[in-house]
């Protein structure tokens, strides 16, 4: 029986670590980066269906520069909270408004399956 | 001051208030009553400030008012420790500790402008919030009746409007907030012919190419344009444009053709572009100099 995820609370939102994908493949393109997420096979693209028809095998997300930085940021070690902070200070934004644009961007990611989110809980003492 | 600060501090300036705060708090409600209203403030993850402010045409009974607080909080909770805190000056206040929340709430009535005004503090019991909520209300001040407000300070943009006008519109998106003003009589009723915008755009290395001039013609797409001029404001360069909106003949011929003011400039220290403009239709409208919009380098 599969266990229903825990709720999470609102003030532990900034806590998250992004981790990205090791599957999804960079690619520079003069100012742009694109991300490449490998689709995941269906039972009837893999029969004679693959063999005959050219199913693509990824799909492609391009980046402008902010979402580039955000997307470098997130190295699996960096909390939300601390990737906000450095992109308010780069950019001269208040931390609310940082906060907006950097989650907006993270939860995209998180949809398309190039992040995912860790929530890193404190260790219980034994 | 205490831990409960993390970050500097800035100063807000609304409806004749004047306090400060720590830069990382956000207000994510407001008021724009002069007579009754509040603001709310939040930190990085939760609510931490209210602020309310209250005309009166008499004094009130601070006393009394605090003593009544104080039952409430007794009645809603029988287990809650409420302790009054001294040495506050004009404040009158009471921290309130309940299930390991503390609520310090102040309450002051000022004379000068017969406004009743009260802070309210949220924190839990692991934080030390006594030093900051002094420090807090040491800076508190009143300045002028919420309708006679002359400076305003908040999301960034910090302005100096003339006398007679008044807060109308606040409109707040994220890198991109405005405030209206409009022209008011002696009694406080609007006039309808005279209105101030300030509006500051952000985060503009990502998105502005420099050319002020198309900016001013894609954020009015409406107005015929009747000359364009180039200035310095303050250090910045700028770009001030005039004209009018299209209007029928009838209109036209009643002298109620709209004329507007624009000025735009790029404040490189920010990362951030202003925009203030200006329309009337019964005189000229006032040139936006007569409204001093101080951004960070030009800031007394």
């Amino acid at each position: 029986m599969t266990r229903a995820p825990e709720k999470l609370d609102p003030s532990q939102m900034l806590d998250l670590v992004p981790a990205a994908n090791r599957a999804v493949r960079a690619e520079h393109r003069g100012q742009t980066l694109i991300l490449y997420v490998p689709i995941r096979k269906r039972w009837w693209m893999r029969g004679p269906f693959g063999w005959l028809l050219p199913f693509r095998q990824e799909k492609g997300l391009a980046l402008d520069s902010l979402g580039r930085e955000v997307w470098e940021a997130c190295d699996g070690q960096r909390t939300i909270e601390q990737i906000t902070e450095g992109f308010a200070q780069r950019h001269r934004v208040r931390f609310h408004e940082a906060k907006l644009s950097v989650v907006t961007f993270l939860r995209s990611l998180v949809q398309r399956q190039v992040v995912v989110l860790v929530l890193n809980r404190p260790k219980e003492a034994s | 001051m205490s831990s409960f600060i993390t970050s500097p501090d800035e100063i807000v300036r609304w409806m004749g208030l004047r306090f400060r705060v720590p830069l990382d708090w956000e207000m994510v409600r407001h008021s724009k009553n002069s007579e009754k209203g509040s603001l709310v403030f939040v930190d990085r993850r939760r609510e931490r400030l209210e602020v309310h402010w209250l005309d009166c045409q008499n004094e009130p009974d601070v006393e009394r008012m605090v003593d009544n607080q104080r039952s409430l909080a007794q009645k809603e909770d029988p287990e809650a420790r409420v302790e009054q805190l001294r040495g506050l000056g004009a404040w009158r206040a009471l921290r309130i500790i309940s299930r390991g929340s503390v609520v310090s709430r102040a309450v002051r009535y000022d004379t000068k402008t017969k406004r009743l005004v009260e802070v309210v503090i949220s924190s839990s019991e692991a934080e030390e919030v006594g030093e900051f909520f002094q420090w807090y209300c040491r800076h508190f001040e009143v300045e002028a009746k919420g309708g006679q407000a002359l400076r305003w300070a908040a999301f960034d943009i910090d302005v100096s409007i003339p006398s007679g006008y008044r807060l109308c519109v606040a409109e707040i998106k994220p890198c991109d907030a405005a405030l209206e003003f409009e022209e008011v009589d002696a009694e406080g009723e609007p006039l309808l012919a005279q209105r101030v915008r300030v509006r500051r755009l952000g985060l503009v290395d990502s998105w502005f190419t420099g050319d002020l001039k198309g900016l001013v013609r894609t954020h009015a797409p409406k107005l015929k344009f009747s000359a364009f001029s180039e200035l310095i404001y303050g250090a910045h360069p700028a770009t001030e444009a005039s004209g009018v909106y299209p209007a029928p003949v009838f209109t036209r011929l009643r002298g109620r053709q709209v004329r507007t003011l624009i000025r735009l400039w790029a404040c490189a220290a920010e990362n951030a572009l202003y925009e203030v403009s200006s329309s009337g239709y019964r005189r000229p409208p006032i040139w936006p100099t007569d409204l001093k919009v101080h951004c960070r380098p030009l800031r007394p």
